[in-house]
């Protein structure tokens, strides 16, 4: 009994002892299935991507699997990007899982480095550390290992987890990666100095010899020489074709100009004559939305205002000269009707720039229609009483107070104090009956 | 064998209704006290399955965004993105419910006509729709075994506009909603 006890124990020891043995294995497992899946970096497609100082070099970066992995670093100062669309694939224990983030506008992008270890595309031949100043890739794809924006705006994104592996195919891994990759980690480094010091290149076709790196570098540095060459010559040949024909057009060009400068000036004489009996009328309307504005606005604008009305002081000047010698000529009663419009029009681009206080002060009791009405819309505005709109300055309170009484005396709005009208309503009757006056009316006051 | 019955179950309308009408006045109550005191700490939303975020314009800082696998009302473990912002603002959002009762679809909507401020904001979505602008937008991999932790997205700030979110779950350490309005109303759906 005590034989057979001791061979269970024995076994069930065993037993217990395989199964650890298997379950210390189970990491490995994991491991390698993991390795297996490829689930690395990130794939970056776009239609199309186009770049300011685009800048490419070989680094060692980490990835999900592997802490320095040899890579392509793209750097670029400004990029937009067409149709992109990032998918990350994960394995996780229920299942593969991907990631995908779609802009179906264009992606702005500004100080934007990616690196990858597999990229595919076409438009440009990238050589390490030499950058491109516009570069512009079609058919982008590429494995990404990490990305940084400073500033990025994706129009129209759509982030999306969902299962799947989201039915992207992964560009193939590029050959100088891949030669480096199987280099110890201080011989990768050297060899990466070396690609970025003779500015070699990553990405052209026939670039991959199959000799060893040293023996590329050789051949590579040749061709590009050649296209060099042959790039240069015909871009001297274009630019003096260019120049040539430039030159005798400038001739044409500038004959008909001073042709035509001449006939601008006549006509333009002619009409500056016709044109001031209108602009008397439109200064006084014009000038009314302005005053509305000037109180709106804050201090600087107002300064801004003061500059503007000069010249406009000037230009009026020059405009009532011609007005006044016409009226020189006519009949003494045009005289008479001539010169107050000109005097007020001038008053009020001045006015425009102060508020409606200083433009009282400066009134000196001489009030306009545009002056009342603006007081008014002011008094409208900040549900005030006439009189309380100076509430600073004495005099101006009460001249504000005997225009009140003045308005409503001379428009004959006095009878209505009797039903007591509100005092928006007394304000609004007041505007009214002033729109009806000629312009440039001055309001008697008591 | 004969005397067997049939057993057919049938939903107690009465039952129903009585629990649907207790739960969402409840949850009104529970609203509205927010909207009272105006400041709600460690505020869930989960459990009701997926829902719909809208809102016009986000603005955030300190955003982090990694994948994840949650629990959904139609899967146990559907994949899903953890979107983490420390401190934002919404203008005009709206979070809306769409259930089937009787043949009929009804929204339960809450709306906030004031921006709402919000702090800690823990947010797990399976598609956001969005006009997004990030500052200092980091992409990286990680090398981890735990695969949720292999890829990370990060930003400063972030700036969403006329953007939809499907959500899953929903947690705020702090939430200032002003301006909230809560309705039932009945659509039509496909």
């Amino acid at each position: 009994m005590k034989h057979t006890r001791l061979v269970k124990y024995k076994i069930l020891l065993l037993g217990l002892s395989i199964q650890l043995a298997f379950l210390s294995l189970l990491p490995f497992i994991h491991h390698g299935e993991a390795a297996s899946l490829d689930a690395d970096g990130f794939i970056i497609e776009a239609d199309r991507v186009e770049g300011e100082n685009m800048k490419a070099m070989i680094v060692a970066g980490e990835t999900s699997s592997s802490h320095a992995k040899p890579m392509l670093r793209i750097t670029y100062d400004s990029a937009k990007i067409y149709g992109m669309r990032l998918t990350k694939q994960f394995q996780t224990p229920g299942g593969s899982v991907s990631l995908t983030m779609k802009a179906s506008g264009p992606v702005q992008i500004k100080g934007m480095q990616v690196d990858a270890s597999a990229i595919s595309f076409k438009g440009a031949c990238l050589h390490a550390g030499k950058v491109i100043p516009n570069a512009a890739l079609e058919g982008v794809n590429m494995v990404a290992h990490s990305m940084n924006a400073a500033n990025s705006s994706l129009d129209q994104l759509q982030l999306q987890t969902v299962n799947g592996n989201g039915g992207i195919q992964k560009p193939g891994p590029l050959k100088i990666l891949q030669d480096l990759s199987s280099l110890p980690l201080e011989q990768m480094k050297k060899e990466i100095e070396k690609l970025t010091a003779g500015q070699l290149p990553l990405t052209c076709e026939g670039a991959g010899g199959e000799d060893g790196e040293e023996d590329t570098a050789g051949v590579v540095i040749d061709p590009a020489e050649d296209v060099a060459d042959s790039v240069t010559e015909p871009i001297d040949e274009t630019i003096g074709k260019v120049t040539d024909p430039l030159e005798g057009e400038i001739g044409k060009v500038t004959d008909p100009l001073e042709d035509t400068i001449g006939k601008v000036t006549d006509p333009l004489e002619e009409t500056i004559g016709k044109l001031t009996d209108p602009l008397k009328d439109t200064i006084g309307k014009v000038t009314d939305p302005l005053k509305d504005t000037v109180s709106k606005v804050t201090a600087p604008v107002k300064e801004t205002v003061e500059k503007v009305t000069e010249p406009v002081k000037g230009t009026v000047g020059k405009v009532t000269e011609p007005v006044q010698e016409t009226a020189k000529k006519t009949v003494d009663t045009a005289k008479t009707v001539t010169e107050p419009v000109v005097e007020p029009v001038k008053k009020t681009v001045d006015k425009t720039a102060k508020t409606s206080c200083d433009k009282l002060a400066i009134a000196q009791g001489e009030i306009t229609k545009e002056l009342a009405l603006e007081l008014i819309d002011q008094a409208l505005e900040e549900d005030k009483l006439l009189k309380e709109l100076c509430p600073t300055d004495a005099t101006l309170t009460s001249q504000l107070e005997k225009l009140t009484e003045g308005l409503l005396d001379s428009l004959g709005l006095l009878s209505l104090l009797g039903l007591k009208p509100s005092e928006e309503e007394q304000l609004k009757k007041m505007k009214q009956a002033l729109l009806k006056e000629p312009d440039g009316t001055i309001i008697k006051i008591k | 064998m004969n005397g067997a019955v049939v057993m057919e179950s049938k939903t107690n309308k009465k039952v129903f209704w009585g629990a649907l009408a207790s739960g969402l006045l409840a949850l009104g109550i529970l609203l509205v006290s927010f909207g009272l005191s105006g400041v709600a700490y460690a505020v869930p939303i989960a459990g009701v399955g997926d829902f719909y975020v809208e809102f016009d314009k986000l603005e955030g800082e300190g955003y982090q965004f990694y994948p994840k696998l949650g629990e959904t009302s139609s899967s146990d473990a559907a994949p899903q993105g953890t979107n983490i912002i420390e401190k934002l603002t919404i203008d005009n959002l709206q979070l809306y419910k769409d259930f089937q009762v009787g043949g009929e679809w009804i929204r339960v909507k809450i709306q906030a006509s004031k921006p709402v401020q919000i702090s800690g904001l823990q947010h797990y979505a399976g598609l956001i729709e969005a006009n997004a602008k990030f500052q200092n937008l980091v992409l990286e991999e990680n090398n981890s075994t735990d695969w949720t932790k292999q890829f990370q997205q990060t930003s400063s700030t972030i700036i969403l506009e006329n953007a939809k979110l499907k959500t899953h779950y929903l947690f705020q350490e702090t939430i200032n909603m002003n301006g909230m309005k809560l309705t039932v109303e009945k659509i039509d759906k496909k």
